[in-house]
C-alpha cells in the first residue's frame, strides 16, 4: 500500500507543478486587465495541490509506518477495470455502426457474463427486455434521440 | 402571504405528488440494498428530472434521499449489514431484536423515527432559511468569499482522513470546474482545443462515474471474490407473540426524549457544510446512551438505540438544505447534486432565491412535507416489497445499474464525449475509494469552485487595490478568523490523539 500511495503522492505532486509551468501558461487566455487573470484561479489551486500532495509525500516518507497494508490497487484489480471499462467504452461508439437496441443487447449479455450469470436464457431475455424498454422510455416518453450518426463514413 | 400560499399550492397538484412518491419509493428500494447509496441514485435520476418542473424535480430527489436515509435501516436491522453509511449505527440494538424475533417492532420503530427525524429538519428548514436568506443578502462578496474559503475548510478536514487530503480532493474538484469558458474573458481556458470541454465539465457526468459506475466496479469484484451472490435473501424471524411484531404507543412515547435530541443533533450536524449523515446516527447514539437510564441495554436490542440514530440521520436531509438555500453551499453530498438540478432550471441557488424564486421555494417545502407523510405511508404498507428487494441476485442488479448509468450519462448531454468521460471519472472514482479520498470534497470543490472565483472577483474590483479595507468588514474578518480557529482545533485534536497513540 505504502508503494501505491506514494506513487499517486508523486503524481499528484508532480502534475501540479506541470500545471503550473506549462499547462496553465499554455491552455490560458491571456488577462485583460480586468478582474483577476484567468490563470489567477487554476495557479492558485494548482498551488494548494502542490503544497497538499507535497506534504502528505513528505508525512508518508518520514513515518514509515505510514500507510503499511494490503495493495489497494493490486493487478486483478487493474484486469478486472480494464475488462469492465473495455466494453463500457466500445458501448456507444458500437451504437452508432448497429443501432441502440442491438448495441445494447450486446452490452448488457457482456455485462451479465462478466459478472458471472450464466443462465443463457435469464441473460439474454433480460437484455432484449430491458434494452427494448429502456429504447421507447426514452426515445418516446421523455423525447430523447437515439439515433445516432455513424462516427465514420465508408 | 399570497406567495407561500400559491407555494404550497404547487406542492399539491397531482403530478408533483406522484413524483414525490415515486422518489420515496425508489430512494426505498435503493436504500435497503447494501451498497447503494441515496447520493447514487440521486445522481441517476437527475437526467430523468429534465422534463419536470423544477419543484416536482426537487420533489423527487429529496425524496430518494427521505427514502434511502430510511431504507438502510432495513438491511441493517434484518441482515445486520446497513444499506448505507447513515445506518450503520442502527445495527447495534437493531439485528440484536431481529435476534430476539422483533425484527417487526424495529423497523416499525425505524420508520417512525425517521419521519420524526424528517419532519423536524423540514420544519426547522421552513422557519429559518427565510430569516437567514434576509441576512445572506446583506452580505457582500467578501463575506461570501470567506464563507465559501470556510465551507471548504470545514469539509476537507472533517470528511477525509487528512486536511491534506481533503484540500487536495477539493482542488482537484475545483481545477476541473475551471475547465470551460472563462467567465470575465468569455475564451477557452484549459480545454486542450478539445469542442466538447468549451462549455465545461458537466456535474451529472461527474456525479455518476465518481459514485454509481466506480461503486458497481468495486462490487462486482467484491462480489467476484464473494464467490456466490452474496446478497441472501432477507427472512424475518416472527414471533408468536403480535405484542413483538408492533409498535405499542407506550413503547413510542418512552423514546420521544430521545427523538427531540436526536433530531436535534442530526440538524445541527446536517446545517453544518462537511459533516454529512453519516456522522449524525453515532453522535446522537452516544448522546443516547449517555443520558440513558439504563445504559447497558444498550447494543443489546434497546429501543432508544434505534430511535437515536434513525431520527438523527433523517434529520439530516431538511437541515442540508439550509446552507443550500441561505448562501449557496451545500450541506451534504446530496445537497450538492440538487444544486446541478436547481442549475438545469435555470435556477441560482442562495439567498435571491427568497425573492426571485419564492413561490418555487415554499413549493419545495410543500413537497418535502408530502415526502414525509410518504415515507410515513410507503415504508409501512411496504415493508415486505423492501425485505424482498434485499435478495435480487447482485450479477442481475449490477450490471442493469452500469446500464442505467451510461443511459443517464448519454441523457444527460447526448453525447459520447459525455459518455466517455464519465467513465474517465469512474476510474478515477475506483482510484479515489481504494485511496480513501473524499468524494465529498471533490463533488462540493467543483460546485463551489466557480462561487469562489466570482466572489474573489467581485472582491477584487469592489476594493480596487485597497485592500486594507477588508478590515472595515467585520463578518470577513470573524468568518476568516473563525477558519483559522476551526484549522487550529483540528491540528491541536489530531496532536493530542497522535501523542496518546504513541504513550
Amino acid at each position: 500500500m505504502r508503494k501505491v500511495i506514494l506513487t499517486v503522492y508523486t503524481v499528484m505532486f508532480g502534475l501540479s507543478i506541470l500545471m503550473l509551468l506549462w499547462i496553465i501558461p499554455a491552455q490560458t487566455p491571456p488577462p485583460i486587465g480586468y478582474g483577476i487573470a484567468p490563470s489567477a484561479m487554476p495557479n492558485f489551486l494548482a498551488t494548494v495541490m502542490l503544497l497538499s500532495s507535497g506534504t502528505l509525500l513528505i508525512k508518508t516518507l518520514l513515518n514509515k509506518d505510514a500507510e503499511c497494508g494490503p495493495n489497494p490497487l493490486p493487478k486483478a484489480t487493474w484486469i478486472h477495470m480494464v475488462k469492465y471499462f473495455s466494453i463500457l467504452f466500445l458501448a456507444f461508439p458500437l451504437m452508432t455502426f448497429i443501432g441502440f437496441i442491438p448495441a445494447s443487447i450486446i452490452l448488457l449479455a457482456a455485462l451479465q457474463y462478466l459478472s458471472g450469470q450464466r443462465n443463457m436464457i435469464l441473460l439474454v431475455a433480460v437484455a432484449v427486455i430491458v434494452s427494448v424498454g429502456t429504447y421507447y422510455v426514452v426515445s418516446q416518453a421523455m423525447g430523447i434521440d437515439l439515433n445516432f450518426e455513424p462516427l465514420f463514413e465508408f | 402571504m399570497d406567495v407561500i400560499i400559491n407555494g404550497f399550492m404547487s406542492a399539491f397538484n397531482i403530478s408533483a405528488v406522484m413524483y414525490v412518491i415515486l422518489g420515496v419509493f425508489t430512494g426505498l428500494s435503493v436504500g435497503a440494498i447494501p451498497g447503494l447509496s441515496g447520493p447514487m441514485a440521486i445522481a441517476l435520476a437527475v437526467p430523468l428530472t429534465y422534463t419536470m418542473n423544477p419543484v416536482a424535480a426537487i420533489g423527487f430527489l429529496i425524496g430518494i434521499n427521505k427514502g434511502s436515509c430510511y431504507g438502510g435501516s432495513i438491511s441493517a436491522i434484518l441482515l445486520n449489514t446497513p444499506g448505507s453509511a447513515e445506518a450503520a449505527a442502527t445495527t447495534y440494538d437493531g439485528y440484536p431484536l431481529t435476534q430476539q424475533g422483533k425484527g417487526m417492532k424495529a423497523i416499525k420503530l425505524s420508520l417512525v423515527s425517521s419521519v420524526f427525524g424528517d419532519t423536524f429538519s423540514t420544519l426547522l428548514l421552513i422557519c429559518v432559511a427565510a430569516p437567514i436568506a434576509g441576512l445572506a443578502l446583506k452580505m457582500g462578496p467578501s463575506e461570501v468569499l470567506a464563507l465559501i474559503l470556510f465551507a471548504l475548510a470545514m469539509i476537507a478536514a472533517l470528511e477525509s482522513d487528512s486536511l491534506a487530503k481533503g484540500l487536495l480532493a477539493a482542488a482537484f474538484g475545483m481545477m476541473l470546474s475551471t475547465v470551460g469558458m472563462d467567465p470575465v474573458v468569455g475564451q477557452p481556458r484549459l480545454t486542450f482545443e478539445i469542442f466538447h470541454l468549451e462549455s465545461g465539465l458537466r456535474l451529472v457526468g461527474i456525479a455518476i462515474g465518481l459514485l454509481a459506475m466506480s461503486e458497481m466496479i468495486v462490487q462486482t469484484e467484491a462480489m467476484k471474490k464473494g464467490g456466490k451472490n452474496k446478497a441472501a435473501e432477507a427472512t424475518i424471524t416472527m414471533s408468536p407473540n403480535p405484542e413483538d411484531n408492533r409498535l405499542s404507543w407506550k413503547e413510542f412515547k418512552s423514546c420521544i426524549g430521545t427523538l427531540f435530541r436526536s433530531s436535534g443533533i442530526g440538524a445541527v450536524i446536517g446545517a453544518l457544510p462537511g459533516l454529512g449523515a453519516a456522522v449524525a446516527p453515532f453522535i446522537a447514539y452516544g448522546a443516547a446512551k449517555n443520558s440513558s437510564k439504563n445504559p447497558e441495554e444498550f447494543g443489546k436490542g434497546s429501543l432508544q438505540g434505534i430511535a437515536a440514530p434513525e431520527s438523527s440521520n433523517n434529520a439530516v436531509i431538511g437541515a442540508a438544505l439550509i446552507p443550500l438555500f441561505t448562501l449557496g453551499i451545500p450541506g451534504s453530498l446530496a445537497a450538492a447534486l440538487l444544486v446541478g438540478v436547481f442549475i438545469m432550471h435555470g435556477v441560482q441557488v442562495g439567498p435571491l432565491m427568497f425573492e426571485q424564486q419564492g413561490e418555487m421555494v415554499y413549493g419545495i417545502y410543500g413537497t418535502m412535507l408530502i415526502g414525509n407523510v410518504a415515507l410515513l405511508f410507503i415504508g409501512y404498507l411496504g415493508i415486505k416489497i423492501f425485505t424482498k428487494i434485499l435478495g435480487l441476485p447482485k450479477m442481475l442488479l449490477l450490471p442493469l445499474i452500469m446500464y442505467v448509468c451510461m443511459v443517464g450519462a448519454y441523457m444527460d448531454d447526448q453525447s459520447i464525449f459525455a459518455i466517455s468521460s464519465m467513465l474517465c471519472f469512474a476510474i478515477i472514482g475506483v482510484i479515489m475509494r481504494r485511496l480513501r479520498f473524499s468524494f465529498v470534497c471533490f463533488v462540493v470543490g467543483f460546485i463551489l469552485g466557480p462561487m469562489l472565483e466570482l466572489s474573489l472577483q467581485q472582491t477584487m474590483i469592489a476594493f480596487n487595490g485597497e485592500y486594507l479595507k477588508i478590515l472595515t468588514r467585520p463578518v470577513t474578518i470573524v468568518t476568516t478568523l473563525g477558519m483559522f480557529i476551526f484549522l487550529g482545533l483540528q491540528f491541536y485534536a489530531k496532536y493530542k490523539r497522535n501523542k496518546a497513540c504513541n504513550i
